[in-house]
């Protein structure tokens, strides 16, 4: 009795979930019958949800889905085993060209670039040259030391008013992408103002916001930080908020992270959108550079600067903005990367 | 879903005893029904949710649809060994991520039989993936079977180890197992950062900013037998693991070590009496709880989860430890139950994360946020599952008359 009972139980489930099953997978997803070029955007970790380097990215693929009629096919990571499915997923929707959101993911991509000669694939922030010079691969590259030399100008500025030339980092992980911010920042913010000492910590972490909170603390209790740019992501905004705590100031990266917290002085933008559209916009027009990088900077509006805090007197935006014509004219030319193991010359 | 054994298992004989026992005799007589009834509820609340969040009830059915389609298991419809057809290869990816929940689920399982929480199932983990990494970068050149041999070895031994602290510090001076065993997770964790961040030891040679792993050698893989070489497919790992099961059943039933250890979980102080060591046992049970879970980790590095390597960023997103309380939990911590929630909790983790990351069913930058809700819905409910064994008890107490229902109990049991 009980166990005929239990059967029926299951049985009825099994039915239930069955005939759902069934009334489902008859009807197609109508996406992969549209005809036109097809791009695929791979996220990393992050996922498309973080503060703008995903999201960012997101919004140029979609714009190039609205303007240029590509079929889009965003594929969310939310770890690094996700990414070979990710790339296996874009292939089997006969994506022609496959972009990675991040340097996270340059391994994969050269894997699946290798394996597949025909398929077009790019990547944000990790030069071609560095994947190992796949001929059916662009890098898509930013000069964002360029966008970290003028906010550490303004950083310079402030941290001298403020009373102790001293400004903070709040760096994700040691890598190329994060690194060229700081030098940028580092290098400018000494040049606008004599003696201004940049004090740089590293959280290893893009996610958790207490991480990069632990290291605002101790740069501006510890070591007097007037300032903090934030180059970690999600994580950095609690570096952001917690510099706002203490009264002190916080610079956003990549978005404009201006309504993060009360005390934004600027951001520093990486426009991964404008990246990710032109990118798309030129393979399907058939003018995709293979093997080749594509450059963003101040000149072609790839980099910049966000919104600035009315705090903020009219010189030094002037002062700014004339760092920012000596860049475009090629007469100042902020270093990439930190002094250390990997970086060419004694920047 | 009890243990038949010939000898009296160590619960029966003290039916009357402890909420603890009295309970756990209640899991057992609702058998197979209970855990499936929870998943089912579990799925009906989680549809109900994204049905409100989203507007939208045929959004809710969709998204089943692509977490099942996503997890590969429309493979059953039409079974191809082929991987250029999708749901083969979603189900091999599936496969590849319950091979790691079936062991944490088994060491979880393990300590609880012993009446221990083993929460430490993370930081043995990453023990045995750093252990299998530095042995599988640094001898390269070996003799491949003896390679692996070494490097599964020596992690699983290494994890072994490791718990073995949380036992010791119990038997010892009575330190808590989940206190010492979360304070082992995070050393763990911050040793593993150390080592294969920037300037660490173990961390790749060729590139000083890259805050990652080398990759073991090519002598140290694990065959693939399913899917393409190097491109993450399904390894031989998943055999291992499947025997570990029957390893785990077998120690435990069928051995006096196992006795003890369910004597001493069941209630320390009568094993004590019939002269069981609990100080012993409580060692030996989180150290081969431990072992269990280091397994993974070898398992999953030789095996190319993780593509052979670590990153320091992937660190943050190693779950498979905790996942293994909700699978060992699920599987009332026996050897069969926890394999069969392994599978589910694979399914259930890959599906959602591919299924729902890959359709923009919802809006992709919801994906992620909405699949650890779904996640944790199931994940609570099946922690709920006393409840349901409360209205299944108490709907049958109003329909039978009193006094037969404690003898039906004792039936379901045997």
């Amino acid at each position: 009795m009980r166990s005929k009972r239990w059967i029926l139980v299951v049985g009825v489930a099994a039915l239930a979930a069955a005939i759902a099953v069934a009334a489902l997978g008859s009807a197609k997803a109508p996406a992969a019958q549209k005809a036109g070029y097809k791009a695929a955007l791979v996220s990393d970790v992050a996922g498309f949800n973080d503060n703008g380097f995903n999201k960012n990215q997101l919004k140029g693929l979609n714009r190039a889905k609205s303007k240029l009629g590509v079929t889009a096919f965003p594929i969310v990571s939310h770890s690094s085993s996700d990414y070979q499915p990710n790339y296996n997923q874009a292939v089997h929707d006969g994506s022609q060209l496959i972009i990675a959101a991040g340097f996270l993911l340059g391994d994969t991509m050269k894997q699946y670039a290798t394996q597949y000669p025909n398929i077009k694939f790019a990547i944000t922030d990790d030069p071609v040259a560095a994947v190992g010079g796949l001929k059916n691969e662009e890098g898509i590259t930013y000069a964002t030391q360029e966008g970290g030399c003028l906010v550490g100008v303004l950083a310079a500025k402030m941290a001298q008013k403020m009373g102790h030339k001293v400004i903070g980092v709040a760096g994700g992980l040691k890598i190329p992408p994060v690194d060229s911010y700081i030098a940028g920042y580092k290098y400018c913010a000494a040049k606008a103002v004599k003696g201004t000492k940049t004090v740089v910590q590293y959280s290893g972490d893009f996610e958790d916001q207490t991480k990069c909170s632990a290291i605002a603390q101790n740069e501006i209790q510890g070591q007097k930080a007037q300032v903090i740019f934030q180059v970690a992501g999600l994580c950095g905004d609690g570096a952001l908020k917690e510099a706002s705590k203490l009264h002190k100031w916080g610079i956003g990266v990549d978005a404009d992270e201006f309504s993060v917290a009360n005390r934004i002085l600027t951001s520093a933008l990486k426009k991964t959108d404008v990246g990710v559209y032109d990118t798309i916009a030129g393979a399907a027009k058939g003018k995709f550079k293979g093997g080749q990088d594509l450059l963003f900077n101040l000149k072609n509006n790839g980099v910049g600067v966000g919104k600035i805090s009315h705090k903020v007197p009219k010189s030094w935006i002037k002062l700014m903005n004339s760092y920012k014509t000596q860049i475009i004219k090629g007469k100042l030319k902020p270093p990439a990367c930190l002094k250390g193991k990997g970086c060419p010359k004694g920047a | 879903m009890s243990d038949p054994g010939p000898s009296p298992s160590p619960e029966q004989s003290a039916e009357a005893g402890t909420l603890a026992a009295r309970l756990a005799l209640k899991q057992r007589a609702g058998g197979i029904v209970v855990p499936v009834v929870t998943v089912l509820f579990a799925f009906l609340m989680s549809g109900i949710i994204i049905a409100a969040t989203q507007h939208s009830v045929r959004t809710a059915l969709v998204v089943f649809k692509e977490i099942f389609q996503g997890a590969g298991l429309n493979w059953v419809f039409h079974p191809t060994t082929s991987l250029l057809d999708i749901s083969a290869y979603n189900l091999s990816q599936t496969l590849l991520q319950t091979t790691p929940l079936i062991l944490t689920g088994l060491a979880v399982a393990f300590a609880f039989r012993c009446g221990m929480f083993n929460i430490g199932g993370n930081g043995q983990y990453l023990v045995g993936l750093i252990v299998a990494n530095w042995l599988g970068v640094d001898l390269a050149g070996l003799n491949p079977f003896l390679h692996i041999l070494l490097c599964i070895s020596a992690g699983t031994l290494a994890a072994s180890a490791y718990a073995g602290i949380a036992g010791i510090l119990k038997a010892t001076v009575g330190a808590h197992e989940v206190i010492s065993t979360i304070m082992l997770n995070w050393i763990a964790y911050w040793t593993a950062s150390w080592l294969i961040g920037a300037g660490g030891p173990l961390q790749v040679s060729n590139n000083p900013t890259n805050p990652v792993s080398n990759q073991v050698s090519s002598g140290a893989r694990l065959p693939d037998f399913w899917g393409v070489q190097g491109f993450q497919g399904l390894h031989v790992g998943l055999f291992v693991a499947l025997a570990a099961v029957v390893v785990f059943w077998a120690l435990l039933n069928r051995t006096t070590l196992g006795y003890e250890v369910r004597a001493v979980g069941f209630n320390p102080d009568a094993a004590a009496y019939g002269g069981i060591s609990v100080k012993k046992n409580y060692f030996r049970a989180m150290a081969i709880s431990g072992a269990f879970a280091g397994l993974a980790g070898t398992l999953d590095m030789l095996g190319g989860a993780q593509n052979y390597q670590i990153g320091q960023l992937d660190i943050p997103f190693i779950q498979v430890g905790f996942i293994g309380i909700a699978v060992a939990l699920l599987g009332r911590n026996t050897a069969i139950g926890t394999l069969l929630g392994a599978v589910l909790f694979g399914a259930l983790s890959y599906g959602s994360f591919h299924g729902l990351g890959s359709s923009a069913v919802i809006d992709p930058t919801l994906a992620n946020n909405l699949t650890y809700i779904i996640q944790g819905l199931i994940v609570l409910f099946i922690g709920a599952d006393v409840l349901i064994l409360y209205v299944w008890n108490s709907r049958k107490k109003l329909r039978r008359p009193p006094g037969k229902t404690a003898r039906r109990a004792e039936a379901a049991a045997s």
